[in-house]
């Protein structure tokens, strides 16, 4: 299983990749939009974390060129204003595939994680 | 008077507003650190410029800050104020560290990356129920750190949100985290733009309770 990471945060990253070491999944980390296609285009994860508040390019925008990259592509926005109706909306016509509220459990990270990867 | 003309009515819902959001900020903080939070009644209220480094325990205050700009359909900033030594062990808490194990926040640090973090979700809980109780959406920027006097931040700060008249609408709070010696102060600033139409909304769609 191949999970990449995207937020400008690295301790965001380093909480992500904390709870998903259990599964022992191949991941790759991302701090910006640029960096994110990349490692996309590059390593070709099976889900993707993203953050919607970014310096640059944001999240949404971010999704939108991983969706062009690969309209299959499975992302979850990963962001501290997830409980916001016309961000998921817009988030949710850019392609998203899910949403976690930042902060989350590590129950809520494996939750999707076994929604999206069974 | 407060210095636009606002009702108590009007100010009273402004309070509840910040009430909401401030107690939806106080349950991410919590969730984060895995620790009881206290988020006081918020504080809403015009303040006048000269006043307000009194605010965040006074001009000379050494102070460490972590500021945001608010945008979208609203405008505006937010700012959290610890000091020096909350700020660490803050830090500390965040990160899962024996408190004293932080001395400095230096600029690239994970440290510095974990609190920031802090303020970016306190200030997304904040907004997420402002935004769900006016039907807009409103956007926090990514998060910024300083240590200086209190003055130096405040003035900064007032630059930015272009504050020309003689006092400035703010939702303040105070943070306590259980068992830790961390007192912190949550201030979210409007430009008075954003609170008329606020205010508008809050007129329309609950035009009962302000009438």
């Amino acid at each position: 299983m191949k999970i990449l990471v995207v937020d400008d945060s690295a301790f965001m990253r380093s909480m992500i990749k904390r709870i998903l070491a259990e599964k022992n999944p191949e991941i790759r980390e991302a701090s910006n939009a640029e960096e994110a296609v990349g490692a996309f285009v590059e390593f070709h994860p099976d889900l993707v974390f993203l953050d919607i508040i970014m310096p640059g390019r944001s999240g949404i925008e971010t999704l939108k060129d991983i969706r062009s990259k690969d309209p299959g592509a499975k992302v979850i926005m990963c962001t501290s204003i997830g409980g916001q109706e016309k961000v998921i909306q817009e988030c949710v016509e850019a392609g998203a595939s899910d949403f976690i509220t930042k902060p989350f459990t590590p129950d809520e990270i494996n939750g999707v994680l076994s929604r999206f990867t069974g | 008077m407060n210095p636009i003309g606002l009702s108590p009515e009007e100010m009273d819902a402004l309070n509840e507003l910040g009430n909401v959001a401030t107690g939806n900020a106080a349950t991410a903080l919590s969730k984060l650190l895995t620790k009881p939070v206290e988020m006081n009644i918020p504080n809403s209220r015009f303040i006048p410029l000269g006043e307000f480094a009194d605010v965040v325990g006074g001009a000379e205050q050494l102070v460490s800050a972590i500021y945001l700009s608010i945008d979208g359909d609203f405008c505006g900033e937010a700012l959290f104020v610890f000091p020096e030594a909350g700020a660490l062990e803050l830090t500390d808490l965040t990160l899962g560290n024996t408190p004293g194990t932080t001395s400095r926040i230096m600029a690239g640090t994970m440290e510095e990356s974990a609190f920031k973090e802090i303020a970016n979700i306190l200030t997304g809980s904040f907004l997420n129920a402002t935004a769900k109780m006016l039907d807009a959406k409103i956007l926090p920027s990514i998060a910024h750190v300083a240590t200086d006097m209190a003055q130096s931040l405040i003035d900064f700060l007032l630059v930015k949100i272009g504050a020309h008249a003689d006092e400035i609408y703010c939702v303040e709070t105070r943070i306590n985290v259980e068992g830790h010696n961390i007192n912190g102060e949550f201030l979210v600033l409007f430009d008075r733009n954003s609170l008329k139409r606020m205010l508008e909304i809050l007129h329309n769609r609950y035009g009962g309770i302000i009438d």
